[in-house]
């Protein structure tokens, strides 16, 4: 069964004269557990498509159906508690609050869900701790290495225990360490939490670990492998 | 929740917190000094003119104001004087006696108007300060001081003896020989051309009207509370006397002081413009600047009022800071400059002491002018915080985080 489908995803932008379809007319689906690499040149609209399914950006036409709910149908707050409750995010630029703290960076959303302090205390600790960083979970973001950050962004995403995570490019930035750690640990998460993961990338080494490989050009998928494990 | 992130954001963005402070501590203290020297001024003229000449209020006879003769004046009744005093805000009460006689000394004569000073009581600055020449005469001594002009016309010297004649109260004759111990410059021509000063006692017997007096002149603690205090006072003396405010004695000088004040509050306006400009300024960039952390709170889940809220909760945190700063650096200044007023030199000294004031400025430090001014900076950055606000309206966390 999927859980995330896009219906005719068209994503338009006017520049001048001429249009850019950015997502020109994407219907995709992702399963449950999938560990999805989508990949592409630079200006393909991977990012537009990755924002545009997490409800982040509106599409010119189309549907982005998750869990049953068309997702371009909800409206203002309505769309940012179940982007909140359902979505996790991880830039390529890690997008921490650059004045809250490891801990705080994670256990923000929580915060804002309303949950009560002991739950948020002791899942953002074990969350933190998942991710390799409980030593550091009181500093910021500035006092951190660009690993450490993307990692804090991807205990945040999971905070809140989404369905998935939408990841763009979280491993551009990165060495190749940090991005054989990173990779380690969202691998890791899918396997044993089965936390469904669709992230763009231009790396090969990243898309070796893939599951499933979608790859596109000019806004069209134009290949979609599922590997054999 | 919002107030722990705001918080957070005005003390881990200690540069861009420490900058809006700054720009508002400029704002008030500026807007406070500004306003405390103008206010400081406006003190003084008020002091100056209304203490040493007329006092904040006057009870004369009926009828004396518009026709200030001797026979108008009146006999003081201590009981109503001590009733007087109760009233919370009143200062003192001084007795005044002046009246039109001739001077005469060798072959000129001359028409005078004599003042009383009560030698029981501190005699005003306003009259020892402007003593040119000999010194003050001692009480009981029929010694007088003169206008140096008037001395001049009449070719007295310090220690000469005149003549004193004229009408007494009542019909009464008036005469007697009088010693000039000092010449004096009121800085007035007018008033330097016929006035002299004699101690009250010596002025009500040469009148042949001991006790009498032309007016009670009261001088308030809040010159504030005038009409108050003055219906107080009519209620004490009834119908029998005129109770004036110096607005009423003197309109000139509420002109003056309304003029000045209005020119206040152009300078003030535009120092406001600059001020709304400079902290605008500053709400500018620090917005500019957290676009990204903003966008990245909306696509995380933080909904738009809340975080609207946040800005505004920040904003009123520093502005309240800012002010505190602004105060704090503005009122050892004003105080400093209280007690140790700019003195005036040259021209515009001259010019003032030509108008009968001292050329010093000292500052005021009226805690309401502190306060009126705290307030209008709070006023005006909440209405700058509608900047970040429709900021925040308008802001996709998509476009926001865009590098
Ligand atoms: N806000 C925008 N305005 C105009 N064109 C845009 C905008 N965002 C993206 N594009 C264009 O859409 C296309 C796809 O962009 P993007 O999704 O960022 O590609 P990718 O992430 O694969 O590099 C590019 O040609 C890009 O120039
Ligand atoms: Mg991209």
């Amino acid at each position: 069964m999927s859980v995330i489908k896009t219906e005719n995803l068209r994503k338009t932008y006017h520049q001048g004269d001429y249009e850019i379809h950015a997502v020109d007319d994407v219907s995709v689906e992702f399963e449950q557990g999938e560990f999805t690499a989508v990949v592409g040149p630079s200006g393909s609209g991977k990012t537009t498509l990755l924002n545009a399914i997490g409800g982040l950006d509106e599409p010119t036409s189309g549907k982005v159906i998750i869990n049953n709910t068309d997702i371009t149908q909800l409206k203002g707050n309505q769309l940012i508690d179940f982007r909140m409750n359902n979505i996790g995010f991880v830039f390529q630029a890690y997008n921490l609050i650059p004045v809250l703290t490891a801990k705080e960076n994670v256990g923000f959303v929580m915060l804002l869900q309303g949950r009560p302090e002991s739950e948020r205390e002791s899942r953002v600790e074990e969350l933190l701790a998942a991710v390799g960083l409980g030593e550091i979970m009181n500093k910021r973001p500035n006092q951190m290495s660009g690993g450490q950050q993307q990692r804090v962004a991807v205990a945040r995403a999971l905070a809140p225990k989404p369905q998935f995570i939408l990841a763009d490019e979280p491993t551009a930035n990165l060495d190749s360490v940090s991005t054989s750690n990173l990779l380690d640990i969202m691998a890791r998460l899918n396997k044993e939490e089965g936390i469904t993961f669709i992230f763009s990338t231009h790396d090969q080494r990243v898309i070796d670990r893939a599951s499933r490989v979608i790859t596109m050009e000019d806004g069209k998928i134009i290949s979609d492998e599922r590997k054999v494990q | 929740m919002i107030l722990r992130l705001a918080r957070k954001n005005i003390w881990r963005n200690r540069r861009r917190t420490t900058i809006t402070i700054m720009a508002i501590g400029f704002a008030v203290m500026s807007a406070v000094m500004m306003r405390s020297v103008n206010a400081g001024m406006e003190e003084k003229m008020l002091e100056s003119i209304v203490k040493n000449n007329m006092g904040y209020i006057q009870i004369h006879l009926n009828g004396f104001w518009d026709e200030q003769t001797l026979d108008n004046g009146f006999y003081t009744d201590n009981e109503m004087i001590s009733e007087i005093e109760e009233i919370p805000n009143i200062l003192s009460i001084d007795k005044k006696l002046e009246a039109g006689t001739l001077s005469s000394f060798g072959n000129f004569t001359r028409g005078t108007f004599i003042m009383s000073y009560d030698q029981t009581k501190e005699i005003p600055k306003k009259i020892t300060n402007n003593i040119i020449e000999g010194s003050f005469p001692e009480s009981g001594n029929s010694e007088i001081l003169m206008g140096n002009e008037l001395a001049d016309y009449l070719g007295v010297n310090v220690g000469d003896t005149l003549v004193f004649f004229g009408q007494g109260y009542q019909g009464a004759t008036a005469a007697g020989l009088y010693s000039v111990s000092g010449l004096i410059d009121m800085h007035m021509p007018e008033l330097n051309r016929v006035i002299a000063y004699m101690c009250m006692e010596d002025l009500q017997y040469y009148l042949s009207a001991p006790d009498l007096v032309t007016a009670l002149v009261i001088d308030l603690k809040d010159p504030e509370i005038l009409e108050e205090t003055k219906n107080e006072i009519s209620q004490i003396v009834g119908e029998e006397y005129e109770v004036m405010t110096w607005k009423q004695m003197s309109p000139e000088l509420e002109q003056l002081m309304l003029t000045s004040q209005s020119k206040n509050w152009i300078m003030h306006f535009i120092l406001y413009m600059v001020i709304t400009f400079v902290m605008f300024g500053t709400i500018l960039m620090a917005t500019q600047e957290r676009r990204y952390e903003l966008g990245v709170l909306l696509a995380i889940g933080m909904k738009k009022w809340k975080t609207m809220l946040m800005i505004v909760t920040e904003t009123i945190i520093i502005s309240l800071i800012g002010v505190l700063v602004g105060i704090g650096l503005a009122a050892p200044v004003a105080y400093y400059f209280h007690y140790n007023p700019i003195v005036l030199k040259g021209e515009q000294a001259d010019m003032m002491s030509d108008m009968g004031f001292e050329p010093v400025i000292p500052f005021s430090i009226d805690p309401g002018i502190a306060l009126d001014h705290a307030m209008i900076v709070l006023v005006i950055s909440l209405v700058l915080v509608i900047y970040p606000i429709m900021i925040v309206k308008k802001l996709k966390p998509v476009e926001a985080m865009k590098l």
